[in-house]
């Protein structure tokens, strides 16, 4: 584009320059330098908006292939991201259902065991570990929708768009109300 | 006649554990769901003590302690909060909220027992 710029804006010129030659061997009169440099000038300040142009769209278009392709692979990353997700969703559940079931069994043999304070401790780990799930279900949740909104975005200012999701997701990010790793019993504090 | 404790929570398995742990050192209880089922036993009958989750559905515990805490026969009553939160700031939060006191779980019967027996004399 450059090149050619540089072509057209010397053509013009030998163009105007050879005119002038011509018209001075021709006629013999003196000749004004004052409109034919201005007529050049113009010549060249249209080439140089021409070439403007063209890198303008040169480098739009170039843009565009980039979001498209950009667009291309988080959508492959989301389609992939709602699968784990499904997935992990149906661990938990599935996590969640074996934990009831051995927590009744616990129940079942409270009365047999020796140490109640320790049982009624332990027993409480059903309590602690569901909000632990639901907390998980919740960024799972979160994911998920994020996933989804990205996949809806339409193509017009996308790299936008994904920064305001990143921006609400971390907004609603809830604090894990379940912290505990261990399963000693919790301290206490009267104020 | 035996002092009457209020076991709020959103949990049966906690409920049924609060409210053995607490039948077996000798105090009524009186079980409630969540805050707004609470805030109603609590209208209809005086309690000794409040024993609170903190998540529960419709009415959080901070929001239980509030609303009991505006009643005339709960001012100064205690009320605490039986919750698996042990941050700092959700602590004072239930401070300001005028909670006496903040367990967090999984609760040891034999210390529930004595801050019971502490806050009850």
């Amino acid at each position: 584009m450059r090149r050619r710029a540089l072509l057209i804006g010397t053509a013009w010129t030998s163009a105007v320059g050879s005119a002038l030659v011509w018209f001075k061997s021709v006629s013999g009169l003196p000749i004004d330098m004052t409109w034919p440099l201005g007529v050049i000038a113009l010549g060249w300040a249209l080439v140089l908006w021409y070439a403007l142009a063209a890198a303008e769209a040169a480098a739009a278009e170039s843009v565009r292939v980039i979001e498209r392709e950009t667009r291309s692979m988080i959508d492959a990353l989301a389609r992939v991201i709602c699968l784990e997700v499904q997935r992990a969703r149906s661990e938990l559940i599935l996590g969640d259902e074996l934990l009831e079931q051995a927590i009744r069994q616990l129940m079942v043999a409270f009365e047999s065991v020796r140490d109640v304070n320790g049982a009624v401790i332990a027993m409480q780990f059903r309590d602690v570990v569901g909000q632990k799930l639901g907390h998980v279900r919740g960024e799972l949740d979160t994911l998920d929708q994020l996933m989804r909104r990205i996949g809806e975005s339409g193509q017009e200012n996308f790299a936008a768009r994904v920064q305001e999701l990143l921006q609400e997701m971390g907004h609603k990010k809830a604090s894990n109300p379940a912290k505990q790793q261990l399963m000693h019993a919790g301290e206490v504090t009267l104020f | 006649m035996a002092k009457c404790i209020l076991a709020v929570d959103d949990s049966p398995s906690i409920r049924s554990m609060v409210c053995f742990t607490l039948k077996s050192a000798g105090y009524e209880v009186i079980e409630a769901v969540d805050g707004v089922d609470a805030l109603n036993k609590a209208k209809a009958k005086a309690m000794d003590l409040v024993l609170t989750d903190q998540n529960m559905p419709h009415m959080d515990g901070l929001g239980l302690v509030r609303a009991l805490r505006q009643l005339p026969a709960y001012r100064s009553s205690p009320i605490l909060i039986l919750t698996t939160e042990s941050g700092a700031d959700m602590k004072s939060q239930g401070k300001a909220a005028g909670a006496t006191g903040w367990l967090v779980k999984p609760f040891d019967p034999h210390r529930l027992i004595e801050v019971v027996q502490k806050l009850l004399g």
